[in-house]
């Protein structure tokens, strides 16, 4: 079944719900796994949370506004970055100063999620080492904003400046990706 | 591009906003901010940047979203049985949409959409013109039925209008008996719905349920936990298209920083101080 899934899930297509879990489930399944495991969180609770409010949001996804698999992203984001901040607050967390930061999705051919995630990707590769270096600080390893600002040793004005600029410059990118998929 | 470049001539208002949207895309918000979020989405209802394009509330949302794609992992396969069991709570959610968005097709056909003229009316005879009215009356029971209760549609209202949702935490001997639920709470009204399912049945009579909110700042005693409303699980909090209980939470006294919402079981009526034995589940606030 092609995509977009949710409009259909929204009219209360239960096939599409099969076919949404098998585009996005393994990705979402991947994001909670490296989000959340080691801190004792129930994954398939994480992941199911997740999918309830996108499936639950579905009458909302309006593909005017953005792609589906942004939608989903955005909430997956949002859900799983919460869990994560909640249980890290009880954990230490190794900073990796010198680690290389570059994009690594890796989606398999022939999936609807590829050609987005693969702008998401390039828009990624597109950013300044700084604005790359906080925002996989910031998303990736889920840090507080002061703490990324003592990670890297700059004032923390300068941290959310880079992450705001950042998220635009992303957001620019992305929106220039839709806009040639939608000329094409 | 320097780091000061973005400090462009836009109102106060409106720098401070996109400032805490971006902190809100990377979880950065405390409660003051949050509730500073909450306002200021409200003072300045339309929000364009330096450059002129349009930011809504969750523009940094969507390019943190898929920058966590590009930054992800590798796609993991689901394990089967938690795509089974995904797939039941999907389908199940499909099928209250379903509900909502058109009345079962097993119902009585729903009423023609003109009048019907003499001659169908002769063709169908009085009874069958009978038969056809009943059908269009318990079509429209049907469709009201279905319809989500006000509590739903404000619960999925404030859900929508980016307030916190926290799920609860079962506690205690209630970690096992898979009860389901979440909170959505507005930190600036101090209001919020709880939502619960899968909570077994208790007699009115006996025992109800009672919702609590913990307020850090308010001094230990008897008014803490905030009496925050006990009910019945009965149809009048019982959603019928989605099963679930939808609850008001409505604290008796002022809130100054709450901490979390709390659901025990109490005697019918109502109690002063919690059951902490009876203590079902928690959502913690942010």
């Amino acid at each position: 079944m092609p995509g977009p899934f949710l409009q259909l899930i929204a009219r209360g297509d239960e096939t599409a719900v099969a076919a949404c879990l098998d585009e996005y489930g393994g990705m979402v399944w991947g994001l909670a796994e490296r989000y959340l495991k080691g801190f004792g969180e129930d994954l398939e609770d994480a992941v199911q949370e997740v999918f309830v409010e996108v499936w639950r949001s579905a009458a909302r996804f309006d593909p005017a506004m953005g792609s589906e698999p942004a939608f989903i992203a955005t909430i997956a984001h949002r859900r799983l970055i919460d869990r994560q901040r909640r249980v890290q607050a009880r954990r230490a967390v190794q900073l990796e100063d010198d680690r290389i930061i570059e994009s690594k999705a890796v989606v398999k051919d022939g999936s609807a999620l590829r050609d987005d995630v693969a702008a998401a990707a390039r828009a990624f590769e597109s950013l300044d080492s700084d604005e790359k270096q906080v925002l996989w600080y910031a998303l990736y390893q889920g840090l507080s904003h002061e703490r990324i600002a003592k990670a890297i040793n700059v004032p923390l004005g300068t941290v959310k400046t880079r992450i705001r600029r950042g998220l635009s410059r992303l957001r620019e990118a992305l929106s220039t990706h839709a806009g040639k998929e939608v000329a094409s | 591009m320097s780091d000061n470049a973005m400090n462009a001539p836009i109102s106060a208002d409106a720098q401070r906003l996109l400032d805490l949207l971006a902190d809100r895309a990377t979880g950065a918000l405390g409660p003051a901010e949050a509730a500073e979020l909450d306002s200021l989405l409200r003072r300045v209802p339309q929000l364009t940047d330096a450059d002129g394009r349009t930011i809504t509330p969750d523009y940094f949302e969507a390019s943190a979203g898929a920058a966590m794609f590009a930054l992800g992992p590798q796609p993991q396969p689901l394990p089967s049985q938690v795509r089974e069991r995904l797939l039941a709570r999907g389908r199940e959610i499909a099928r209250e949409a379903s509900r909502q968005v058109a009345p079962d097709s097993s119902s009585p056909a729903p009423a023609p959409s003109k009048p019907a003229g003499p001659s169908v009316l002769a063709k169908l005879g009085m009874l069958g013109w009978l038969a056809a009215a009943a059908a269009v009356i318990l079509s429209v029971i049907n469709i009201y039925n279905a319809q989500p209760r006000p509590a739903y549609r404000a619960y999925r209202d404030m859900l929508a209008s980016g307030v916190q949702s926290v799920a609860f935490a079962p506690q205690g001997r209630f970690k096992d008996q898979n009860i389901r639920g979440d909170i959505v709470w507005d930190k600036t009204t101090k209001t919020g719905y709880a939502r619960i399912s899968n909570i077994a049945a208790l007699d009115p009579k006996q025992q109800q349920l009672q919702l609590w909110v913990i307020d850090k700042d308010r001094p230990a005693g008897p008014q803490t936990p905030i009496d925050a409303g006990y009910f019945s699980l009965d149809s009048a909090y019982l959603d019928p298209v989605t099963k679930d209980y939808i609850v008001p939470i409505t604290a008796r006294l002022q809130v100054f920083n709450e901490q979390a919402i709390g659901l025990t079981i109490e005697h019918t009526g109502g109690s002063v101080t919690p059951t902490m034995e009876n203590l079902v589940a928690v959502a913690p606030l942010k």
